[in-house]
């Protein structure tokens, strides 16, 4: 979408909100008693202007929005693609719905209620011409749902305001100050819906701090929610300061009102550059800064206490000082108090803090598929083992004459986030002398091989764990696989959310008391019957050999389940058979989708 | 507690949501290797498609276009069909550009082959 759609769009919407805001205005904010002069003016003069601006925008902005999706670079493909986009796409279907009821306002100008009512439906819409609109399902709709009371509370209150503005100018002083004392409430009731359902689009589109701090969509939402802030200290402004002295004179009162209007547009166009950018998973982060934050400390029993005295002294020493703010009698006293405990608990706060680096969110994209983990041992024979030894733990036999001695990559490789993992692997260690003790790998190896490497790592680590305790200290996922079913079908990991089952090496499915899915993997000689699919890719026999600690050869016999929530929870080896009771109970508690839990740590 | 709250808050990190419209799956499987020629061709996206501004292509190694059929929507809105003529053996490329219904362009390609 270029600059031309967004314009287009940004007063389009602009004209329909000053449409909706002043046809509410004049029906429902004029006080009772000499107005009818000013109602006329906003009913027949205003309002339609802002419908003929909102028409021609909106017309305007159809045509556009036809070229770019036609791909057309000429008027004359733009005014072709015009009545395909219109009749045959969902864009067109709502513009022209929405464009179908502007038309029918005209008429209905005299009879207010309707006329309001028409307009809100036209501007209910806006979500269907968005993002909300193509999502879809449950998430969808919950999206378009806060998205109609977003732009209706919007309408409201910014379309209110050149009616306000004309009202402060014209209408007697009393009259004048009870328009905008009347106007409070309306301003009120939009900013609280306005902030809440933004933060409902927030959860759903931003992508979380990352995607706030690290993405040109997190960067334009911090444009909007600042703007917004502005039009917020404005408006209390308005009503806590300029209001008493509207007796007096009305100037500040519609400068300040003006300043709204033009940081109002300013809100939506920058809502309509959102509108036009790629949320999500598909824009990566780039952290800008050098620590994250990191619940680590409440999981590690020798950092816990401290971070809880932390927050602890930190929390009191806010509450002395405002304390000491509030009561002239304790101030003093409040303030050496607070001074103290922050002087305690704030430098130790930064247990809350980890190293962090640009690639820290980065989302892999390898799903950790089995074929990806198979990639990952094969690059780390030939690319790591030379330093950190066949096994991981450091112990090369030239790991002795290294300057630095290569890190044993099954300490704690579970508690660096994968983006921490890749930036390791990319950019190296450099030791403070300025010597290289691990080369960056970013030259020599794609970044598919450096994630594949990232996802060897986890592999080993959850296998390594369970050759040597029994047991997988973190929740381990299972990887991303093919099987063929009976039927002819494909089925993925994707597939078999929702439901356990159960994933046998071998030829045969073993038998089990328990219902569950079976997978059957195999080197490429079972093939699959009712109730068993087959995934004969070699990658995922070696992938489950690495996850759960064997050689690939001792393989045959192992069951391993799986929740509905694809975690690896329990395995048993040739021979033996997985508890039943302790099958039952897997498979009615899932553990939870972010059950990998927080990471990070100091060198 | 606040501050408790808000760390839980920020840890939380809602998993960034599907907009614009990208490959979820495919059918067959993105990297696949099939003992039979697939007749079907079924991506399925992110987001909902219009199947008017969308095209699906297949090469085959050689570079040469298998001609298809024009791609049309499955009963859920964002999965594209097309139908397949018998493949011979050996590797292609899946190209698609899709529009979603809020009429943002996104592409990309993957591979399969058959045995
Ligand atoms: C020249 C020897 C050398 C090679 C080759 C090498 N490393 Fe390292 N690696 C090191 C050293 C030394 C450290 C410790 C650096 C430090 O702590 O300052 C390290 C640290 C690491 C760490 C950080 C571990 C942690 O949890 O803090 C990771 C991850 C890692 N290496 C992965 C790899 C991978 C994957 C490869 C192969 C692509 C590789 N390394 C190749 C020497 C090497
Ligand atoms: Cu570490």
């Amino acid at each position: 979408m270029g600059a031309t759609d967004i314009l287009l769009r940004g007063i389009h919407v602009a004209a329909l909100g000053s449409l909706f805001g002043t046809l509410l205005f004049a029906q429902w904010v004029l006080p009772a008693g000499g107005e009818a002069a000013m109602r006329k003016l906003l009913q027949l003069r205003v309002a339609p202007l802002s419908l003929a601006i909102a028409c021609l925008a909106g017309f305007a902005w159809l045509v556009t929005e036809s070229a770019a999706m036609a791909s057309a670079d000429n008027v004359g493909g733009a005014f072709h693609a015009l009545p395909l986009v219109a009749l045959r796409t969902h864009f067109g279907h709502w513009m022209v719905l929405r464009l179908g009821l502007l038309i029918l306002i005209l008429p209905l100008l005299r009879r207010p209620t309707i006329a309001v009512a028409v307009t809100g439906a036209a501007f209910a819409v806006q979500p269907m011409l968005g993002h909300a609109g193509a999502v879809g399902g449950s998430m969808g709709a919950e999206m378009i749902a806060s998205e109609v009371v977003h732009v209706l509370a919007a309408g409201a209150w910014l379309g209110g305001l050149l009616p306000l503005f004309l009202a402060v100018g014209r209408l007697p002083r009393e009259l004048a100050v009870a328009t905008c004392r009347g106007f409070t409430p309306v301003g009120l009731a939009a900013v609280l819906l306005l902030a809440g359902t933004a933060v409902v689009q927030a959860a759903i589109l931003g992508g979380g701090l990352p995607g706030l701090l690290g993405t040109s969509y997190g960067h334009a939402a911090l444009v909007k929610s600042s703007l917004f802030l502005g039009l917020l200290a404005l408006a209390a402004l308005n009503r806590f300061v300029f209001i008493d002295r509207l007796a007096r004179s009305p100037d500040a009162m519609r400068v300040s009102i003006a300043g709204e209007m033009l940081l109002g547009f300013a809100v939506i166009l920058s809502a309509a550059v959102l509108a036009s950018r790629m949320p999500g998973t598909h824009e990566q982060p780039v952290w800008p800064l050098p620590w994250r934050l990191s619940g680590w400390a409440f999981a590690d029993p020798d950092a816990r206490a401290g971070v809880i005295t932390a927050l602890a002294g930190t929390s009191a020493g806010i509450g002395a000082a405002i304390a000491g703010l509030a009561w002239r009698r304790v101030r003093w006293f409040a303030c050496a108090a607070a001074a103290i405990l922050l002087a305690l608990g704030l430098p130790r706060l930064d247990l809350l803090l980890v190293p962090a680096y640009p690639t820290s969110y980065l989302a892999s994209p390898t799903e950790f598929a089995a074929t990806s983990i198979a990639a990952g041992a094969r690059l780390f024979v030939t690319q790591c083992a030379a330093c950190h030894g066949a096994q991981g733990h450091g112990d090369s036999p030239a790991a002795g004459s290294l300057p630095v001695r290569p890190a044993d990559l099954t300490e704690h490789v579970a508690m660096h986030r994968d983006g921490d993992l890749y930036w390791f692997i990319a950019h190296g260690f450099t030791a403070p002398d300025g010597t290289t003790v691990m080369p960056g790998f970013a030259p020599t190896l794609s970044t598919d091989a450096i994630w594949h490497l990232v996802d060897y790592l986890r592999a080993h680590n959850a296998g390594e764990a369970m050759r040597r305790t029994g047991r997988w200290p973190q929740p381990v996922p299972m990887p991303q696989f093919d099987a063929a079913c009976a039927d002819g079908r494909t089925i993925d990991l994707d597939d078999l959310r929702g439901r356990a089952f159960r994933i046998v090496a071998g030829n045969e499915p073993v038998p089990s008391e328990f219902n569950a899915v079976i997978v059957l993997v195999n080197r490429g000689t079972a093939s699959p019957t009712d109730d068993v699919c087959v995934a004969a890719e070699p990658q995922v026999w070696f992938a489950l050999a690495i996850l759960v600690g064997a050689s690939p050869d001792a393989l045959p016999g192992t069951q391993v389940l799986v929740d509905a929530n694809g975690w690896l929870r329990a395995v048993s080896r040739s021979g033996e058979s997985i508890q039943i009771g302790q099958a039952r109970d897997i498979i009615a508690h899932p553990l939870p989708v972010d059950a990998a839990g927080p990471t990070g740590h100091h060198h | 507690m606040m501050r408790l709250a808000l760390l839980a808050a920020v840890l939380a990190m809602p998993t960034p949501a599907l907009a614009h419209a990208f490959l979820e799956r495919a059918s067959p499987p993105v990297g696949s290797e099939l003992a039979q020629p697939p007749h079907q061709l079924t991506l399925t996206f992110t987001e909902r498609i219009e199947p008017l501004f969308s095209t699906i292509e297949l090469r085959a190694a050689n570079g040469a276009t298998v001609p298809l059929g024009k791609p049309h929507l499955a009963a859920d809105d964002r999965q594209l069909l097309v139908d397949l003529p018998v493949l011979q053996a050996g590797e292609y490329t899946v190209v698609w550009h899709v529009t979603s219904v809020d009429t943002h362009k996104t592409e990309g390609s993957f591979r399969f082959t058959v045995r």
